[in-house]
């Protein structure tokens, strides 16, 4: 499978290809009053308006002010997804998000059988899995985007046509 | 010495192919356009698998248009990577213009300081009561001498005709007619050298006294015999007014280190007087009525006016003479009638020798470092101080571009020449005087190999800062932060195209294979290239921040060389104004009239040199006696100062060249001041060179102006010449603690700095420079150690110029 890494805070966390619709630089977002903090607002990108979720905020990282090299990834809805995609399993929100993340990495193969269940120490449902890089040490967390749409777009009720 | 007139034009652009550009630069360009040119054909084949792997017209077009942009940012990144090289040359290239500008310039202006100071000196010491005393007395019995002269000439042509006439003339009359022609052979010049030798005039009375007894019989006896008694009279006061004024040009100049010789003339121009005793011999009795410096102040129209006589030959010298000159008027009144003049020598190629050696590198061996030089030519463009006369040979034409050659006063110059076989950066900078000296029209210029601008040869020691921090930092101009932002920016797009091209790729499944490869090295390509470009430009901050920190080192060499100049005339003054005979006559006999006369002479002193606050005199007890500012007398007179520093050590000296000087402290003769800097000499009895000290004389130096002042001068400017925001000028003593300051604010006189270990580890004389935080603020800083001037050996004060990194 193929992963896209990107890098939140001090970590790297991936998202497979293809769930991935673009990633493109940040464009003015929205705000929407009284909701979850960690929507960052609206944006409207390649005719689509699409909630913007940011991962510092999700995994309780700390905002920065200024957001130099931030990037944005539009992702697939349930019913763009091609068949490879849903062959794989893989699940995305019924209506557009997109991604906030601080910085884009590159794509990586990862052979299903080295994803390892996610360790009990992390406390975020929406890590799906981890994965150790190849000759490195580190481990790129993979994110369940339908888990993570769910927990944040169902406890606050909204969605957006 | 060969110099080829090709100048080239400066800030023209940097073709990569330009001899400067280094080896390891052009690789790194031809790797990055290499690599870029790669591109393109990878982009082709892109656009031709577009067609096979997808009939979809739509898909095609998504993976073409891919490409495209591919292609346009390959371009663009081309065209950066050029001006990028150009960018970095122009910058190194202007840095190094400011500050070897500013080397030249510097050179120049230290000069002139110190001539502005001799201004003052030589009119200031012509109102010396006794060169005026002696000057007259001169005159006067030059007029005796001559009504001598007339006498005797009569007497002998009489004889003579008597002697021509008469060829039996008797023995007593041809001895008598030998005798007149002796004494009239003294008498030529006016007797000059009856005048100004002991010996001669030794001889000389025995023969006028013989002359006499020979003539007493005679009619012609009697009236000669008034005369001469009257003239020997004259002659033993006059011989030992030339000797006091010998010795007081001698304590001027063992005061004052820095001429060669000190010498009044009479009005005839004939040299009474000198400093210099191994040349006093041969030079007393000289006229140099022909020469320039004496005409000039015979002609100036009152007490302020001098001369100052570009190097020239001179009878006094035999190397070419720097003069400083002043007429020497009645009763020392400055519209006084002219009665002679004053002519001082300034030691023009010691004070070059130290010019010379400045602010130049020094190789191994010490010397400055092969393909530097550093010359000062005169208003007609020849030499007069070169720091290797091989090359540039003193007195000879500077061959130097014509431009250098044709400044305006203050005008800054620089361009390309060959200068001996080599590819050099020539310097130059004219004079634009000092305040009210105005100068002599010299211009200094410094050569240094072209390769030395865009080599790392000549920078400073770079502080450990990463190029990111640097980057975001006030020190990096602003072109090049543009420029680094381009490349991140433009190496972020080629992220952007080749993940979306990978993801496009992935969704055509099986069809979509091909393209891997082909986005795959886009990312490799444009990660290269861009990497590169980022360790260039992490170079070139470098490199910024290296000639930073060398320009802060210059501007603290600058503000300590200033610091130590001033304070070196300083010690002069109080080692000569020690020796003034209203000081020890008031000392020696201590009535209220003497020491009024001693506050008054303190007054004249102190209007004259305006850098003191006060000039005190105290007497052997500590009890203030007399100062300059009367309307502190009072005050001043309730204040015992024998338990003072200044005071104990200017009693402990022994010699009038001696003095004493402390770091800046509290006084308790300056209540409303913080800081005073106190010279202090022992006051000698008869104005003796050696002894006990009877008092001391304590001149408070205007320290906060004068030290202020200078510093401001050496703040860090930009090429428009603002000052920079948030930069700041100090002085430390030997514990670090802040002395003056530009910025009371955020650099508070009396604060201790933390200094790192090589900036309290200096040497004397030597420079460093390297990053200092100081309340949260990081700061680059240049600091340099005193070296002290000429025998002033300075007080292990550094002086410190620091740039606000953001």
């Amino acid at each position: 499978m193929q992963i896209a890494s990107f890098r939140v805070a001090d970590g790297l966390y991936g998202v497979p290809v293809l769930i991935v619709e673009e990633f493109f630089r940040p464009i003015p977002v929205t705000n929407i009053p009284l909701t979850d903090s960690r929507i960052e607002g609206l944006v409207h990108h390649r005719g689509k308006t699409a909630t913007v979720l940011d991962l510092r905020s999700c995994l309780d990282k700390p905002a920065v002010q200024v957001k130099t090299n931030s990037k944005m990834i539009l992702l697939e809805t349930n019913a763009e997804l091609t068949p490879d995609a849903l062959k794989l399993g893989i699940e995305s929100g019924e209506e557009p998000v997109v991604l906030r993340v601080d910085r884009t990495e590159s794509i990586i193969n990862a052979e299903e059988k080295y994803i390892k269940p996610r360790p009990a120490h992390i406390p975020y449902d929406f890590v799906e899995g981890v994965f150790r890089l190849q000759h490195s040490e580190n481990y790129l967390m993979l994110l369940n985007i339908a888990t993570l749409v769910k927990t944040i777009l169902q406890s606050t009720g909204s969605g957006v046509e | 010495m060969s110099v080829e007139d090709n100048t080239q034009a400066w800030n023209t652009k940097f073709s990569i192919f330009d001899p400067v550009i280094t080896y390891e630069h052009r690789e790194f360009y031809e790797k990055i356009v290499n690599e870029l040119n790669g591109l393109f054909p990878i982009c082709n084949q892109g656009k031709c698998s577009a067609v096979e792997i997808s009939e979809d017209a739509t898909e095609q077009e998504q993976i073409t248009d891919l490409m495209v942009r591919v292609e346009n940012f390959s371009d663009e990144l081309l065209e950066v990577t050029k001006k990028l090289f150009d960018q970095f040359y122009q910058a190194k290239e202007e840095f190094y213009c400011m500050i070897l500008s500013n080397v030249a310039y510097v050179k120049i202006n230290l000069i002139d300081r110190n001539l502005l100071e001799r201004t003052c000196d030589v009119r200031w010491w012509a109102l010396e009561r006794a060169f005026g005393d002696c000057i007259l007395s001169t005159n006067n019995t030059k007029d005796l001498l001559s009504s001598l002269a007339e006498k005797i000439s009569l007497l002998s042509g009489k004889l003579s005709k008597n002697l021509s006439e008469n060829q039996d003339s008797l023995p007593s009359e041809i001895e008598l007619h030998t005798l007149l022609q002796k004494v009239l052979g003294y008498l030529e010049d006016s007797g000059i050298k009856i005048i100004v030798s002991d010996e001669i005039c030794k001889e000389f009375s025995q023969d006028i006294l013989r002359l006499e007894q020979i003539l007493s019989a005679s009619v012609e006896g009697s009236t000669l015999s008034a005369a001469i008694k009257s003239l020997l009279q004259e002659l033993n006061k006059l011989h030992a007014k030339v000797k006091f004024s010998c010795q007081r040009l001698e304590d001027i100049n063992s005061s004052y280190t820095l001429y060669r010789d000190l010498v009044i003339c009479d009005k005839d121009g004939f040299i009474i007087a000198n400093a210099n005793r191994k040349a006093r011999k041969s030079l007393l009795g000289v006229n140099i009525a022909c020469e320039e410096w004496f005409t000039q102040a015979m002609e100036t129209k009152d007490g302020t006016e001098y001369f100052a006589q570009d190097l020239s030959t001179s009878k006094v010298e035999k190397v070419p003479s720097l003069v400083y000159t002043t007429a020497i008027r009645e009763n020392s009144e400055n519209n006084g009638t002219v009665i002679g003049a004053m002519g001082i020598y300034f030691d023009f190629q010691g004070e070059a020798k130290i010019i010379m050696e400045d602010y130049m590198p020094k190789g191994e061996d010490g010397n400055i470092a092969p393909g530097w030089h550093s010359l000062i030519t005169s208003s007609t463009g020849k030499i007069i101080g070169s720091s290797d006369e091989a090359i540039f040979e003193p007195e000879h034409l500077a061959h130097v571009p014509r431009n250098h050659r044709t400044l305006s006063p203050g005008e800054k110059i620089h361009s390309y020449a060959m200068v001996e076989g080599q590819n050099a950066a020539i310097f130059s900078a004219k004079t634009d005087g000092y305040l009210e000296y105005k100068g002599l029209g010299w211009s200094s210029h410094v050569v240094v190999p072209r390769d030395c601008i865009f080599g790392d040869k000549y920078q400073a020691e770079t502080a450990d800062i990463p190029a990111e921090k640097l980057m975001d930092s006030k020190i990096i101009p602003q072109i090049n932060k543009d420029t680094y932002l381009k490349i991140q920016e433009d190496k972020e797009s080629i992220q952007l195209i080749s993940l979306n091209g990978i993801v496009f790729a992935s969704k055509l499944g099986k069809r979509g294979v091909a393209l891997g490869p082909i986005f795959d090295q886009i990312t490799k390509t444009g990660d290269f290239a861009t990497n590169r470009m980022e360790y260039l430009l992490a170079e070139m901050a470098t490199g910024e921040l290296a000639l930073n920190l060398q320009a802060l080192e210059m501007f603290s060499k600058q503000a300590i060389d200033l610091i130590d100049r001033n304070l070196f005339e300083r010690s002069a003054d109080i080692r000569w104004w020690s020796t003034d005979s209203y000081f020890w006559e008031a000392l020696q006999n201590p009535e209220e009239k003497k020491f009024e006369k001693a506050c008054n002479r303190l007054k004249v002193i102190n209007n004259s040199y305006t850098m003191y606050r006060n000039l005190i005199l105290a007497d052997g007890s500590g009890e203030i006696v007399a100062c300059s500012k009367m309307e502190l007398r009072n005050e001043l007179k309730k204040i015992n100062v024998s338990d003072q520093e200044w005071f104990q050590s200017g009693m402990r000296t022994q010699t009038s060249m001696e003095y004493e000087v402390q770091d800046t402290q509290k006084s308790i003769l300056e209540k409303n001041k913080e800081r005073s800097l106190i010279y202090s000499a022992g006051i000698r009895r008869g104005g003796a060179r050696k002894g006990d000290s009877i008092g001391v004389l304590g001149v408070l130096f205007d320290w906060d102006t004068e030290a202020r002042t200078i510093l401001q001068n050496c703040l860090p400017v930009d090429k428009d010449l603002n000052f920079i925001e948030g930069c700041a000028a100090c002085y430390t003593n030997s514990q670090g603690e802040i002395m003056e300051t530009t910025d009371p604010d955020n650099w508070p006189v009396g604060l201790v700095l933390e200094l790192p270990q090589k900036h309290r580890q200096l040497s004397k004389g030597e420079s460093t420079s390297s990053l200092f935080i100081l309340n949260g603020v990081e700061y680059i800083m240049g600091s340099s150690k005193t070296q002290g001037y000429r025998e002033y050996a300075g007080l292990s004060w550094s002086a410190h110029v620091v740039r606000p990194m953001n």
